[in-house]
């Protein structure tokens, strides 16, 4: 019998499914679900992945099947992850879909936090820290350093969920934390970001919006063979890019 | 990053190849030129006479960062009187007309002021018309119209997300902002208008501000840089994060009172312990 929470997010987590087409690839259609929970840091997230999913020419809106692999899954702002629900996405997972899965932790008590950081351990092996606030040191903490999939600095969400991994597996820091980071399971891939990313498509963030677009078309293929860089420091600005505030 | 500082910062009374000397050994890279300013740099100034100032900043081992313009203030391209008007765009072309003899891409205007007289909306449509023409010249021309944000003095475009709206209403890749992070007081930080502005920033205008001093707190005041307001390392990172690489620029607005050079040596080292990154 499943708990009032679990019933409702699990109505909450009814799925959002279009046919996202890889910028790279125009036939190489795949489904993307968005597992969302029901609160507004998950929605608020949600709005801005589903914003950014739905900007692909070629997504369309379906409203049936969750695809056995090559599937994308979204799971914004998490902070209440039920066992049956993280097992669904494990089973996923393993089965060839990459999932996104974004913490949401940043505002949760001691004991939440601690909850979801088991959970997490228990079913796919992170070593999540427990959430670290950086809104009061500013300058040292506003940005987290993107090193993949592409080179580039996005806000901070106030708080950072830091998760211990090899090198390999790193896709952005903040100072001496690992914040996102990347890790193959089973015939998939997840890729875990402890810092909110959804909040900054929502604002037009621009460097967020790079940053989660090469997230959403990289299959779990190319998100393990795509290459560290560096920040670019200082390449001239590129009068292309002037409209895209 | 380059640093640069405007011809209008020379001690008074020093020539402009004093001046320019001045600047090299102070460590600046380049000069940015004020039309209408100081008398080697006005609107009766022949192409010929401005091929010599252009050799003069060579010779001096500088480049020209940008040309500005002191008159905006006087004539403006939102003004009521259309004589105004045209004198505005006048200038502006003549600035795009240097900016091309000088070897520079970017010029700065002030567009648009409101007054108690001119009120907003008439300004936002007057300015927006007179971009879209001078864009057209801008793109012949190659140089970059950057628009200063002049928030406090100008009343108008006040927030970063407006100014974007603006420039999107422009609608041209040859209008961009030529960023003053001094100018925004009250009305935000100055961080967060490199963030959303990015791409689109021209060149970007360095000074510092005290914010609400004098015995009502009612006052702002422009003053050196890191001795004000500002938070220079957020500052440094959003410019890092949006990958500018163009010039910065003192603008020094209060001066020394006495040992004048001494305040373009300082600034000078200001900026480069500012591109540096240590705070």
């Amino acid at each position: 019998m499943p708990t009032r929470r679990e019933f409702l997010t699990g109505l909450a987590l009814a799925p959002f499914v279009v046919h996202l087409t890889a910028a790279q690839s125009a036939a190489d259609a795949r489904s993307v679900e968005i597992w969302q929970e029901h609160h507004c840091l998950s929605l608020e997230s949600a709005r801005g992945f589903r914003h950014l999913v739905s900007r692909y020419p070629s997504a369309t809106s379906s409203a049936s099947g969750r695809t056995a692999s090559g599937s994308l899954i979204i799971a914004p702002g998490i902070r209440w992850m039920s066992l049956s629900t993280a097992a669904d996405l494990a089973e996923r997972i393993n089965g060839g879909a990459s999932v996104i899965l974004e913490s949401g932790l940043g505002f949760s008590s001691r004991t939440e936090s601690k909850h979801q950081i088991d959970l997490l351990k228990k079913v796919f092996g992170l070593q999540l820290l427990p959430p670290v606030k950086v809104g009061k040191n500013p300058a040292a903490a506003t940005y987290l350093e993107y090193t993949r999939p592409v080179p580039r600095l996005v806000r901070t969400f106030e708080a950072i969920t830091p998760v211990g991994c090899d090198q390999s597996e790193a896709l952005a820091r903040l100072g001496k934390y690992s914040v996102c980071i990347r890790k193959r399971i089973g015939d998939g891939a997840l890729v875990f970001l402890g810092s909110m990313l959804g909040p900054g498509i929502v604002a037009e963030e621009r460097e967020a919006i790079e940053v989660a677009s090469a997230l959403v078309t990289s299959d779990s293929e190319s998100i393990f063979n795509s290459k560290k860089t560096d920040f670019p420091i200082y390449a001239q600005p590129d009068l292309d890019r002037w409209h895209c505030v | 990053m380059k640093k640069s500082t405007g011809d209008n910062f020379f001690p008074k009374a020093m020539s402009f190849s004093a001046g320019l000397d001045l600047l090299k050994r102070a460590g600046y890279d380049g000069v940015e030129l004020w039309l209408g300013d100081r008398p080697w740099f006005r609107m009766q100034t022949t192409d010929a006479e401005l091929r010599v100032l252009a050799r003069q900043v060579r010779d001096a081992g500088l480049e020209v960062s940008d040309v500005a313009n002191a008159l905006d203030w006087q004539e403006n391209i939102s003004a009521r009187d259309p004589a105004k008007r045209d004198a505005a765009v006048r200038h502006i072309e003549r600035q795009i007309e240097a900016a091309q003899i000088f070897g520079t891409d970017a010029i700065l205007i002030v567009a648009g002021l409101v007054t108690e007289e001119t009120p907003y909306n008439e300004v936002y449509k007057r300015t927006l018309e007179a971009l879209h023409k001078l864009a057209e010249v801008a793109a012949k021309a190659r140089v970059k119209i950057g628009v200063e944000n002049c928030n406090s003095e100008q009343r108008f475009l006040l927030s970063p997300r407006e100014f974007a709206t603006f420039l999107d209403e422009v609608k041209s890749p040859w209008v961009g902002i030529h960023l003053d992070v001094g100018n925004i007081h009250d009305t935000g930080f100055a961080e967060q208008w490199i963030e959303i502005h990015g791409p689109r920033i021209t060149r970007i205008h360095m000074k510092d501000v005290m914010k609400h001093r004098g015995r009502c707190g009612e006052q702002s005041v422009y003053t050196n840089i890191f001795l004000g307001d500002n938070n220079w390392p957020a500052i440094r990172e959003a410019i890092r994060k949006v990958n500018y690489d163009g010039w910065l620029i003192a603008e020094m607005e209060s001066r020394y009172q006495y040992a004048a050079d001494q305040q373009v040596y300082d600034t000078a080292a200001a900026l480069t312990r500012f591109i540096s990154g240590t705070f």
